[in-house]
């Protein structure tokens, strides 16, 4: 983004579309790299470790949940949607696999090349989770019926938000507040209770015979990343 | 160490018990006194938060919050009763009789409106993003040993249109990826969402689910402020405006309705504040841009290319999706929640520093 070239090229053309910026990439930020100082076998200390799991903080400290399972982020995703800043949208790509991701040609499945944190880790960005616990395809639909419902309650050309809020705003907020909490739910909060359902689903149904496989409500998450 | 025995062992009225920790709680002063034990440990989330100088107080069993601050918010309420309460008392059976109910309704009902959606945009959480939720690594005595240097660099990610990015940063004190146009407030010191900018007269932020509460209410007190300045003057000025009146001079009406002229007076001033920030929002929204991006990046650089990218390039697009087309959507953090032992986002974890011992 800070290349020379493309500032001075900015001073010389009259017209607005001057600067020659590379396009943009994505990439999960979430992942952080560390010398391999604990490796697996005695002689690979050369390449850094990629960090792209994390403890499981949805547990208490001191649990047995806490010290055998791990989270893996899927970052949110801009460029999907417009108003994304405010319509969270998860990125679909397998975590690993994004356009600026640290990536090896000859690696294509998550190895355990050394040890940090308590927690085993490789020189790429790939995960365990694809497709060491999950499917390609299984993962895609998650995460793409996550944003579809997210969309579905946040989009704001939605005609029922706007006759939501229309009526909010003549009845002075009394309509959030007293109907909607105790007669019926308004559109919005529905849309996000079908979508605990659908991760209720997920890890009661779907998960079952997968041991320790489970998907946080992003809600509790903050909708900052799905884990 | 007989310190907080005294607390510990003496269990305390109802009637106190009900106004700490119900009515209006201030967790930082509960931390303080340590009055809870094991046995007593807070029940609710509110009682919980355990951060840093987060001067967040909790009312109503954490459904209403405020900050420990000056309470302007109390002096603007009595700012907006004020003129009602004289009015209603004074003039509205003059102006119901002699000029037309319906102005007297159409003030009442605007007066409600922004009273109540003053309350709520005061009262409101604004969008506060749970904390603690990408901590890096586990947790050693309340901080992470050692913070990964990529953590501290601002990330440009593609956006929807054009080939300018959205900027992602790493918030050190909440320990979480901020999404974009999500800020860190230094007066509550918490991330919030869309953060416009903290309001004094409201004690509290405009952020991603108050802001559309906070711009009605400038709509409706301008309307209602409107209201009172033409209903007074009608009255004042009534004289000139019908024939067959008991009164001849300006000064004899003034006498006849001296509370007119104060609440006209009144009205006029009152108008002011709040119909140029009106204006202010009105070109902001237009423009879908938040005043915390404006004060920072255009007005603060004028000659600088910021560049907008969450303008859709349409101002009705931009006036609608502001006005009327936000959901409030749902609290992140529900401090009225029963509150989980161990739930990470109300412990204190140390703001991640980049100089490692």
């Amino acid at each position: 983004m800070n290349d020379p070239n493309s500032k001075y090229e900015c001073q010389n053309d009259t017209s607005k579309e001057s600067s020659v910026k590379p396009p943009l990439q994505f990439f999960n930020p979430h992942e952080f790299m560390v010398t391999n100082e604990n490796p697996i076998l005695p002689k690979e200390n050369e390449a850094k470790l990629v960090i792209n799991h994390f403890p499981n903080i949805y547990e208490p400290r001191d649990s047995l949940a806490y010290a055998t399972t791990r989270i893996i982020r899927i970052p949110r995703i801009y460029s999907t949607v417009r108003d994304s800043d405010f319509i969270p949208q998860f990125s679909t790509y397998v975590p690993g696999s994004e356009p600026a991701a640290i990536s090896n040609e000859d690696i294509t499945v998550f190895e355990a090349k050394g040890r940090y944190d308590d927690a085993e880790f490789g020189y790429t960005s790939l995960t365990p989770l694809v497709p060491g616990l999950i499917s390609e395809t299984e993962f895609e639909t998650i995460v793409k019926t996550i944003n579809q419902h997210l969309y579905d309650s946040l989009n704001p050309y939605n005609g029922h938000l706007f006759i939501e809020n229309v009526l909010e705003f003549l009845t002075g907020g009394v309509y959030s507040k007293v109907i909607n909490k105790y007669l019926f739910t308004g559109y919005s909060k529905r849309r996000l209770q079908d979508l605990e359902a659908y991760i209720e689903h997920l890890n009661t149904e779907v998960f079952k015979g997968r041991d320790g496989l489970k998907i946080i409500n992003p809600r509790l998450s903050g909708f900052l990343s799905v884990c | 160490m007989e310190v907080t025995s005294d607390v510990q062992t003496r269990k305390l009225p109802f009637v106190y018990r009900f106004i700490t920790n119900w009515l209006v709680t201030d967790p930082n002063i509960i931390d303080k006194y340590e009055l809870y034990d094991k046995e007593n440990q807070p029940k609710k989330n509110y009682q919980a938060s355990r951060h840093q100088n987060v001067p967040y107080i909790y009312l109503l069993g954490g459904r209403w919050r405020t900050i420990r601050r000056k309470p302007i918010n109390v002096m603007s309420i009595i700012i907006l009763i004020v003129p009602m309460v004289l009015f209603l008392v004074f003039d509205a059976k003059w102006t119901w009789r002699h000029v037309s109910p319906s102005l007297v309704i159409l003030f009442v009902y605007f007066w409600l409106l922004s009273m109540s959606f003053f309350i709520t945009a005061a009262v409101a959480d604004p969008g506060i993003v749970p904390r603690n939720i990408h901590l890096p690594s586990k947790i050693t005595h309340s901080q992470i040993a050692q913070a990964p240097e990529e953590y501290f660099y601002t990330v440009t990610l593609p956006y929807h249109y054009g080939n300018d990015g959205v900027t992602v940063k790493y918030c050190s004190t909440c320990h979480i990826w901020r999404p974009p146009r999500t800020s860190h407030c230094s007066v509550c010191n918490c991330c919030i969402i869309n953060h416009d900018h903290h309001c004094v007269f409201l004690n509290n932020c405009v952020g991603w689910r108050t802001y559309k509460y906070f711009l009605w209410f400038l709509l409706t007190s301008v309307t209602a402020a409107g209201l009172l300045i033409v209903i007074s003057f009608v009255e004042v000025f009534h004289y000139r405006l019908v024939d067959n009146s008991s009164v001849h001079s300006f000064h004899q009406s003034i006498r006849e309705h001296p509370v007119s002229l104060l609440l006209a007076i009144y009205g006029c001033l009152s108008v002011v504040y709040p119909l140029l920030l009106l204006v202010f929002h009105l070109f902001l929204t237009s423009n879908n841009i938040t005043t915390r991006e404006y004060l920072n990046y255009v007005h603060k650089h004028p000659s600088s290319d910021y560049i907008n990218v969450y303008d859709s390039h349409s101002v009705i697009r931009n006036l609608y999706i502001n006005w009327w087309g936000r959901a409030s959507s749902v609290t992140l953090v529900k401090q009225s929640d029963t509150y989980q032992p161990g739930d990470i986002r109300f412990e204190r974890v140390q703001p991640l520093s980049s100089f490692n011992a």
